[in-house]
């Protein structure tokens, strides 16, 4: 098999994110909260200046280091709400115009996820379709641990905030949570509404496909293309369109079909085995578990979408035993394919 | 938050003049013990005695506004403070017995300490009574600092299942009904979008002002989430709780918001919903309470 993956997306300690974009705005949140700049800033080797020059870009570890910082110090529950508020059209160059001019929902879905390096650097929104629903997930993209319920809580705030604005009405969404129902689920009410479920196997929104298509006030079909192509231009630009862990998962995705190992991945990122171990661990992560998220996310699609059986999707992954294979579902999801697919 | 400065940095000097003169005082009539004399276990415990009662002095100095409850209250621990500290150099100043005086730099300021302790208490105690007064609409007998809210000068969503608790069992005791509102701003996404954050906050700054100007003493406002506020209504019947909504929104709608920076003139309304408490639990009566609002957000026309 020949090497796939011709050069690797961007790390957790890459500088690939523009200082001025998304973590300005945070910065700008935290201190109209009365935050101390200089606490704000602590071990994130930045000081205000670098968000006014633009020249250095910061790497994700940077960025997360300033949302642990902002959380700790403001220790309000809403600015993760608030911060999301504020993120998306934004002013992320020609991809917020293209945003800005989205003519209806599927299209902005579509820029979202496609020029998710800009506009989401921490984590990948990814999405599919069957004939009701629309499901737009969330992935993590750099190894998030500690900030991972923030970044979700800002990003599906931000993404709501922006189709409310630009739609100028509300949309009958459901949300689903992959975590316990916080301390301060009020603020959930306030922004998600009441169709939230936690505890779930994805952080996800479910749209109703009818939402998808009908045309937004603010649409231009002109503008929003040549927004496009100069966003291309900006993504060439960018370190990489992906993450390395975005690139990985693509890469399982795509050969989940297939019996899958750590050398044989390793092989096709060009990469020794211990350096891909090496690399995953960085980002607080294994092959395993990443190959498990994948069987997990595609047993689910198969489900959803091809409305495949268990013993179908037993096969589709690979895995000769039904026993072996609700064994491994159990460990993927906390619950037996029957259970879960019975709901 | 911010740290807050120390404002009132007179007492510390006045301490330190004192202390630094009678420490001169002891050692000018006194000598200094050689080291092997010195009795450790008392140079400890009577040194952290000094630096318990200064941590008491600069917490009182940093929490508190200036005043006469403080003014009384620091000069009583400003006393404690050089009283005890003269206890602690005496462990390695040794005066001739014949001296009766060096006792009084140690015992004398200890009565006046207590008496002018138990005044600033007494002041404090009155002090705070007036101070709930004032607080009435917002805590209703139950404090909880951690539990305020970090915008605005009301309790939060965590305070407010506290206080529905203790009202629950309040009104099944009494037989009162329990009426509860949330009241929430229309599109108030757009008004953050359009003016900035900034503004946002000091427009849910002022229509809680303005919600508080319009209840009764005996009603509770807490800040949900967000632009949702929900107020607790003792003894309220559905009657009352509607006029009471209908009142509040009014109130809002009528409120002439101008902004801060370009003075334009800012339209709000707000949707309100209202639950009685029947045999549910907290939890639940909340959930009710924004699913109702969840519904009348999508079907009620705005109040003008």
């Amino acid at each position: 098999m020949a090497k796939l993956v011709k050069t690797l997306g961007y790390e957790l300690d890459t500088p690939c994110i523009t200082p001025h974009y998304q973590p300005a705005v945070l910065v700008e949140l935290a201190l109209s909260r009365d935050v101390s700049e200089y606490h704000l800033l602590k071990g994130t080797r930045l000081q205000l200046g670098d968000f006014e020059q633009a020249e250095e870009r910061i790497s994700p570890d940077q960025y997360l280091t300033l949302i642990k910082n902002c959380q700790k110090l403001t220790d309000a529950d809403d600015i993760s709400f608030l911060y999301g508020q504020r993120l998306f059209p934004g002013f992320y160059g020609s991809v917020s115009q293209a945003l800005q001019q989205a003519n209806n929902l599927r299209q902005a879905i579509t820029i979202l996820c496609e020029y998710h390096a800009i506009l989401s650097p921490l984590f990948t929104p990814r999405y599919y379709e069957n004939d009701d629903e629309l499901f737009l997930y969330w992935v993590d993209s750099t190894g998030s641990i500690e900030q991972h319920r923030f970044i979700i809580e800002s990003y599906m705030s931000a993404f709501v905030s922006m189709v409310a604005w630009l739609a100028g009405e509300k949309m009958p969404w459901q949300f689903e949570f992959s975590y316990d129902e916080p301390e301060y689920v009020e603020q959930y009410w306030v922004n998600f509404g009441q169709a939230i479920r936690f505890n779930q196997q994805m952080n996800r929104i479910r749209l109703p496909r009818y939402c998808l298509d009908t045309p937004w006030p603010n649409a231009s079909k002109f503008g929003m293309q040549g927004a496009l192509k100069e966003s291309d231009k900006q993504l060439s630009e960018e370190y990489s369109p992906y993450s390395f862990l975005d690139q990985i998962y693509s890469y399982l995705q795509s050969h989940i079909d297939e019996p899958l190992n750590l050398d044989k991945v390793s092989f096709s990122f060009g990469l020794s085995p211990a350096s891909m171990k090496r690399k995953l661990k960085k980002h607080q992560t294994s092959f395993q578990q990443q190959l498990d998220l994948v069987r997990k996310h595609t047993a689910i699609y198969l489900y959803e979408v091809k409305q495949m059986n268990s013993q179908e999707i037993a096969e589709y992954l690979c895995f000769n035993d039904m026993n072996n294979f609700r064994r491994a579902f159990k460990r993927w999801t906390g619950s037996s394919p029957y259970h879960l697919f019975a709901q | 938050m911010k740290k807050r400065p120390f404002l009132q940095t007179s007492y510390f000097y006045g301490l330190a003049t004192a202390i630094v003169s009678g420490t001169l005082i002891l050692r000018a009539r006194g000598d200094v013990k050689p080291i092997s004399e010195v009795n450790w276990l008392d140079v400890m415990s009577e040194g952290g005695m000094v630096i318990l009662a200064f941590f008491w002095l600069a917490l009182l100095l940093r929490s508190r506004p200036a005043g006469r409850v403080t003014r009384l209250l620091a000069f009583g621990l400003c006393a404690i403070v050089f009283s005890w500290s003269m206890d602690f150099m005496d462990e390695f100043i040794r005066m001739p017995s014949t001296l009766i005086w060096h006792n009084w730099l140690e015992s004398m300021p200890i009565p006046i300490a207590l008496i002018l302790l138990s005044i600033g208490i007494y002041h404090w105690h009155q002090e705070e009574i007036a101070i709930s007064a004032q607080m009435v609409k917002r805590e209703r007998y139950f404090r909880e600092h951690r539990l305020f809210d970090k915008l605005m000068p009301v309790g939060g969503g965590a305070y407010l299942k506290k206080q529905l608790k203790l009202s629950l069992a309040e009104s099944k005791k009494n037989q009162q009904p329990l009426a509860l509102i949330a009241i929430d701003l229309d599109d108030f996404n757009v008004i953050n979008r359009l003016y900035g954050i900034k503004e946002g906050d000091h427009i849910l700054q002022l229509v809680c002002q303005l919600l508080l100007l319009n209840l009764r003493d005996k009603d509770l406002i807490c800040r949900l989430a967000g632009d949702r506020f929900v107020i607790l209504l003792h003894d309220t019947d559905e009657a009352e709780a509607k006029q009471l909504s209908q009142d509040l929104q009014h109130a809002v709608a009528s409120f002439a918001y101008r902004t801060q920076e370009s003075q334009q003139r800012v339209y709000l309304t707000a949707t309100t919903a209202i639950t009685m408490a029947k045999r549910d639990d907290s939890d639940s009566l909340i959930k009710r309470l924004n699913q109702l609002l969840s519904q009348r957000k999508q079907t009620a026309a705005p109040v003008i």
